[in-house]
């Protein structure tokens, strides 16, 4: 009966080989050769994946598969597979682990039949005279499927192959392998000879590698999509650049060699360019992390005598691009030169190499002196930032007539693009900390309140409709806005609102200006209308708090999903703190019920937001601070002492450490190969 | 079992073996072609040598259909230069022999000790800090330079021919099928590329290499661009170099800043250069979130570089907008590393360790730019 079940069992490995395992792929020696030793730890931990395979692995997988299973016995593997399936059917997340597992340690004993699999049958027989294990080798994967898979594969690559021979009838009948094969020689004995120069290069002979030299270098450039340089460390001299410099910065490599590099970075860039020609010696902090990396001092030249050879740099520096067609001879080409010589463009390079140094005397020849025997270098490829080449059309992306705010969940601006300011009037500072229901037209307030509430809970862009926005002349400008709320990656919480502001029609304020001045003077007359000023300023309190209250409303839901101590402190804090900002407010109404002048009003009204601004400051930050605050101070009493504690270097030192240990997250490598060793 | 059966069946036994010794030998003849280390030769089974093969053929042909527009654009150019001048005009005389040597001539003409110590291309690797590789369209590798061994642990033969998914994290592979998609738009930028991918990667952090099945990842960042090759067969491949995202050799310079930021991006620390770029001072960033420090436009570059830090680990922001206290805005892009909880040294771990917090470094690019417009509100005081 155990028997039976754990046939049962390992049958089954045989269908998650056939669901997870990809077709084989051909790796090279090293990995498909192993040891004795490795192939037995393999095989013991194979029978041992297999015998807990029952009680955690997800059955319903395997339903559909039976008949994909290798049929070279189907009376003896089914039955069982079927009478096993019972007690399996035990759905466990835990399960998945084990099977992919498994279907990797398979991979691997196929890969390695494809060399010794007589050797390491012979192997298994010898180790294992336990019943168990004779069942299991009984049940592994039947040579012919493996043989049938290799000759597929095979096939496959042949193909391939043939694809890739010009052949002088590409539709004749398919040619047979041999042929294939023979073409391909023939091919490539036809390239050799084409390029017999770089086969026959001393040093191919000494040390062959997969592609001529200048091919690669040629790759190289084109992939990098840069220009290369080397500068000189001590005066800035440009020792020699690729000719690519053309493209990218429209300077011929003739007129930058020899020339002071300092003459092509942006002013303001030149310090920094100096501080990465200087010699790292001067730096310990960096001459210690080449110590540390491990993986960064390999590539280093052994007995480097200068400090500073093999250090890396990477950097950002401006550098000019000429935009005029070099040469005085060109302005018969180019009759707009004139014109563009005065638009002295720089861009955005990213430099990554490392420094050298050279005996100067074969560098510099022309050089006057010679007293250093080395002359030490940065050698770099410079990639314009391909961000910085697309600026144009990111820019272009908002329109003249749109413009981009951002509030606070709230509904308080927190950030306004200059842009507004030619639509609305307003400076951004005006705007900034206010809430945007202060600027809405009465009608739209219920229509806009409704799609900020909709907006904090969704994901998606939210088009509003058309509303009506107050400029600072008391007028209104049609706006349409499309919301979404950020939220943050990590956090899954909305952290505020971004609204693409456009406007409707061109010059629709001048326009819009008389009605919209009558339909203010209506507006006004309709709140004297109401019996009272205390309605007129209930209106306006209503208006600023309508974000405030929305922004509780998603609190007080988040806070119901929340754990109760992180929300405590925030939901009382909020209202404290807007009392003063609410009657602040109160004033700004009796300045828009009276009217008249508009200038000095707008004055005033600015002067008093001014007064807002601190109130509504401190009130985001005790809004948000508690979550800020608590996840500092669990990174505090993780990491230990406070990193702002420790002196400047020090810190930077601290946060290099750390990346060190990030770098490459290989830390399960290193256990998976202790592990190895202790078994 | 009649006796002509069973000579049928030793006739065809023999014309099988025949056929096979054949295929050996043209194999090896093959093997011999290639351009490889003859140490490294015998070693190789036959998948392997038609494969590498099939690869060889594809980078030749990609490398000659640049070679065929380049010669094309030099002409090209060379009818301009020439109407330019003496200078350009005497240097065009060399011709192609003299692209070829350029870099021999100014790097290190006639020395070949240096040679000996460092060959020409591996002076143009280095330089990049990283590898080349040429994917098609398909995801076959067809070429990787050799120094992918410093990097990766893995070997330029191992994997040359190979599907690039092979290698790469399953959760990757979305993204690099849209990179290598021949109509990704990638918002106007032409065929460039740049994107995270994360890589098997045998060599430890302690320099120790171990079997490709214990394999850890390694996150790197490959730029490069598209290229097509119509000549022939025709070939779509992507070129790219992919480098290793250790901010370990960056020199701190004065237009850089790290700080330390929750994983929600709020900063925790950062250091004392801000104040000198930014304004700020670190003390009042505490709590802040980079999210308020940058341009709104620019939010969806920083929200990508989050993602990418919380999938992967690792991420390059690319160039956004950083607000300055007091007004304007300066370009900036940011280096950052989520930086887990030194595990203990417990085997089978399967999940990763917690997260502790993410460590930036942040590269300044420009200067101040309208240092009068104020835009958010943490920029005012």
């Amino acid at each position: 009966m155990r028997r039976v079940g754990l046939r049962g069992a390992v049958s089954m490995s045989f269908a998650l080989k056939n669901n997870f395992g990809s077709p084989p792929k051909c790796r090279s020696v090293e990995h498909t050769r192993g040891s004795p030793g490795t192939r037995s730890w393999k095989f013991n931990n194979f029978e041992h994946i297999c015998c807990i395979l029952p009680c955690n692995f997800a059955g319903p997988l395997q339903l559909g598969e039976t008949n994909s299973l290798p049929v070279s016995r189907p009376d003896v593997i089914t039955p069982h597979l079927a009478g096993a399936m019972p007690n399996v059917i035990t759905p466990h997340k835990a399960g998945a682990m084990p099977i992919q597992e498994l279907s990797r340690k398979r991979k691997g004993d196929i890969d390695n039949r494809e060399n010794g699999d007589a050797e390491m049958e012979e192997q298994q027989s010898r180790s294992e005279d336990d019943d168990q294990q004779v069942t299991i080798k009984c049940f592994r994967e039947p040579h012919s499927q493996i043989e049938k898979r290799r000759r597929d594969k095979m096939n496959i690559l042949i193909d391939e192959l043939s694809a890739m021979i010009p052949s002088w009838n590409p539709m004749a009948k398919k040619l047979d392998k041999l042929t294939v094969l023979r073409m391909a020689v023939q091919h490539l004995k036809a390239l050799k000879a084409g390029a017999s120069s770089s086969f026959t290069d001393f040093n191919y002979k000494r040390k062959p590698s997969f592609l001529p030299q200048d091919d690669l270098k040629h790759l190289v450039l084109t992939a990098a999509d840069g220009f290369l340089f080397v500068v000189s460390c001590d005066r800035g001299k440009i020792l020699f650049t690729s000719e690519s410099v053309l493209k990218f910065l429209n300077y011929s490599r003739l007129e930058l060699i020899g020339q002071s590099l300092f003459d092509y970075v942006h002013p303001k860039d030149i310090s920094k360019v100096k501080e990465q020609l200087s010699a790292s010696g001067l730096y310990p902090r960096e001459r210690l992390i080449d110590a540390k990396t491990g993986l960064q001092v390999q590539d280093l030249p052994v007995g480097a005598v200068q400090l500073c050879t093999g250090a890396r740099r990477s950097f950002f520096c401006r550098m000019k691009h000429s935009r005029t067609v070099m040469k005085t001879e060109d302005k018969t080409i180019q009759p707009s030169s004139p014109k563009k010589k005065e638009s002295q463009r720089y861009c955005t390079v990213h430099c990554t190499g490392y420094m050298r140094s050279w005996p100067s005397t074969q560098l510099d020849a022309e050089s006057d002196d010679n007293e250093s025997s080395h002359l030490s270098c940065l050698v770099a490829v410079c990639r314009v930032h391909p961000n910085d080449a697309c600026q144009p059309s990111r820019e272009v992306k908002v329109k003249p007539t749109q413009f981009v705010t951002r509030f606070a969940i709230d509904g308080k601006f927190t950030f306004v693009d200059q842009r507004a300011t030619t639509v609305l009037g307003y400076l951004p500072q005006e705007l900034l900390g206010t809430s945007c229901y202060e600027y809405f037209h009465q009608d739209d307030l219920q229509h806009l309140a409704e799609t900020h509430r909709k907006v904090l809970r969704s994901k998606e862009k939210i088009e509003t409709s058309c509303y009506k926005f107050k400029t600072k002349h008391g007028s209104f400008v049609m706006l349409q806005s499309q919301w979404f709320s950020f939220i943050n990656p990590w956090t899954k919480e909305v952290e505020f609102i971004v609204s693409t502001n456009r406007v409707l029609g061109p010059g629709h304020t001048e326009t819009e200006q008389p009605s919209s001045s009558k339909l203010l003077d209506e507006e006004s007359k309709r709140t004297i209308l109401i019996p009272g000023i205390s309605s007129g300023i209930t209106t306006m309190i209503y208006a600023g708090s309508i974000g405030t209250q929305i922004a509780n409303e998603l609190l007080d839901s988040n806070r119901v999903n929340c754990s109760p101590s992180s929300g405590t402190s925030s939901p009382f804090c909020p209202p404290q703190d807007r009392s003063p900002m609410v009657s602040s407010h109160a004033n700004t109404p009796n300045d828009e019920v009276t009217d008249s002048d508009t200038v000095s009003k707008s004055g005033s009204e600015s002067a008093s937001k001014g007064a807002t601004y601190a109130g509504s400051d401190t009130h985001m930050d005790t809004a948000r601070s508690p979550p800020g605050e608590s996840s500092q101070i669990d990174l505090d009493s993780m990491v230990g002492p406070g990193l702002g504690i420790l002196s400047n270097d020090e810190a930077a030192m601290a946060v290099i450490m750390s990346l060190l240990e990030t770098d490459a997250n290989l830390g399960d490598a290193v256990d998976f190969d202790n592990m190895h060793w202790s078994h | 079992m009649t006796p002509e059966r069973e000579r049928r069946r030793i006739m065809s036994c023999e014309a099988a073996r025949a056929r096979r010794r054949a295929e050996s030998q043209v194999l090896i003849d093959m093997s011999q072609l290639l351009p490889l280390p003859s140490s490294l030769r015998p070693q190789l089974d036959k998948p392997s040598i038609i494969r590498l093969t099939i690869s060889y053929l594809r980078i030749h042909t990609l490398l000659s259909g640049f070679a065929d527009r380049q010669r094309r654009d030099e002409e090209g150019e060379r009818e301009t230069r020439e109407r330019r001048g003496a200078g350009a005009r005497e240097r065009r005389e060399e011709g192609d022999r003299e692209r070829r040597d350029a870099g021999d001539r100014e790097l290190g003409e006639g020395r070949e000790e240096q040679k000996k110590e460092m060959g020409e291309t591996d002076l143009y690797l280095r330089i990049l800090g990283g590898f080349v590789v040429v994917v098609t369209t398909e995801g076959d590798m067809i070429y990787l330079s050799d120094n992918i061994r410093e990097y990766m642990g893995l070997t330029q033969v191992e994997l040359m021919g190979h599907s690039i998914y092979d290698f790469t994290h399953p959760c990757d592979h979305k993204e690099i099928r849209d990179n290598l998609d021949l109509t990704a738009g990638q918002s106007g930028c032409g065929g460039l590329r740049d994107f995270l991918m994360r890589m098997k990667c045998t060599v430890t952090h302690k320099g120790r290499t171990v079997n490709l099945r214990s394999a850890g990842w390694r996150v790197l960042q490959c730029r490069g661009c598209l290229k097509v090759c119509v000549s022939g067969p025709s070939l779509t491949c992507v070129l790219f170099t992919c480098q290793p995202l250790s901010l370990t050799h960056t020199l701190l310079h004065t237009h850089t800043f790290t700080s330390h930021h929750s994983m929600d991006m709020r900063f925790t620390y950062c250091d004392q250069r801000v104040t000198g770029l930014l304004s700020y001072r670190p003390e009042e960033l505490l709590g802040v979130s980079v999210y308020d420090l940058c341009h709104t436009l620019d939010l969806h570059t920083l929200t990508k570089s989050h993602l990418n830090l919380c999938s992967k680990g690792q991420s390059v922001s690319g160039v956004y907008r950083v607000l300055v206290r007091g007004g304007g805005y300066m370009w900036a892009e940011t280096h950052s590393a989520v930086v887990s909880k030194p595990r203990p040294s417990q085997p089978h771990q399967s999940k990763p360790s917690p997260p502790l917090f993410v460590a930036c470094v942040t590269y300044i690019l420009s200067g101040v730019e309208e240092p009068t417009q104020l835009l958010s509100l943490g920029q005012m005081n």
